[in-house]
């Protein structure tokens, strides 16, 4: 779910963002832990952003992409869901 | 009629006025109650421990949250009078007051708890950043009850990334050992 909004927003996102996208699938009390996993397997890469924005201050945020390997996986895990419902035997 | 029917069951039954009173005054009292009455006394202890323990932390939390930490201006002009060396010492004008940014107490206590600096930088630091900033949105918009809310909701949040992050990390350990062993 999380790679799938990371690749369909095209660039970096952060936390927040993601929560707000997958419209509950994903909570606040867990999306940091799922992206500190995915970022432990390769999957998404980080970065802290360079200033605050919009004149605000506070600890910059952090901005997710994902990585090749990301893409690669969801593309490899779309097409298992298809082979799954069978509708690549037809 | 239902209501009428539950009421003479409850003026009949005292242990279950005894369950409902126990039940609003604290929850889990209640339920300790309920063990009790199936004379299970290791059970009770365990349900007494048990569901007695996050209490204090929650209650320490809201209380928290509604007395101790007021909603903080993010950037606080110190006036000119402040700076004078002539102030009054009384409480309502001894002059400017630095309050801390919201989510600093929770790095505190993340800092304290045997966790890696790298968890908490990817785990911890980017929820207390956007608790900060959005916290300081709702706060320059004039919205000062969303802003108490707003740190309210990211409070829970950060208890739950604690626990998600707590069962990840022994889950992790667990299969790493189930690994090893031959």
């Amino acid at each position: 779910m999380i790679l799938r909004i990371l690749i369909g927003h095209g660039g970096e996102t952060y936390g927040l963002d993601l929560v707000k996208r997958s419209n509950g699938a994903v909570g606040r009390g867990t999306v940091y832990v799922l992206l500190d996993r995915m970022e432990d397997k390769g999957l998404i890469e980080s970065r802290e952003e360079e200033a605050p924005t919009d004149g605000y201050v506070g600890i910059p945020r952090r901005l997710y992409k994902p990585t090749g390997a990301g893409v690669r996986a969801l593309h490899m895990m779309e097409i298992g869901e298809l082979i799954v419902n069978g509708e690549l035997a037809r | 009629m239902r209501f009428m029917k539950l009421w003479q069951l409850l003026k009949r039954n005292e242990k279950l006025q005894l369950l409902l009173l126990t039940g609003l005054l604290f929850p889990p009292l209640s339920l300790n109650l309920l063990v009790v009455t199936t004379s299970h006394v290791r059970q009770m202890i365990i349900a007494t421990i048990v569901l007695a323990s996050p209490w204090p932390l929650i209650l320490g939390f809201i209380w928290m949250h509604f007395r101790a930490l007021r909603p903080s201006a993010p950037l606080r002009p110190i006036s000119s009078s402040a700076l004078s060396p002539r102030r009054s010492t009384s409480s309502k004008t001894r002059g400017p007051v630095v309050f801390r940014p919201p989510g600093s107490i929770l790095l505190c206590i993340v800092s304290w708890l045997p966790i890696s600096n790298k968890s908490i930088e990817r785990v911890f630091r980017p929820l207390v950043a956007e608790l900060q900033d959005e916290y300081i949105r709702a706060y320059a918009a004039g919205h000062h009850w969303e802003s108490r809310f707003i740190r309210l909701r990211y409070y829970i949040a950060f208890l739950l990334t604690l626990g998600a992050f707590v069962a990840s990390a022994s889950l992790k350990r667990v299969v790493e050992i189930w690994k090893i062993i031959p």
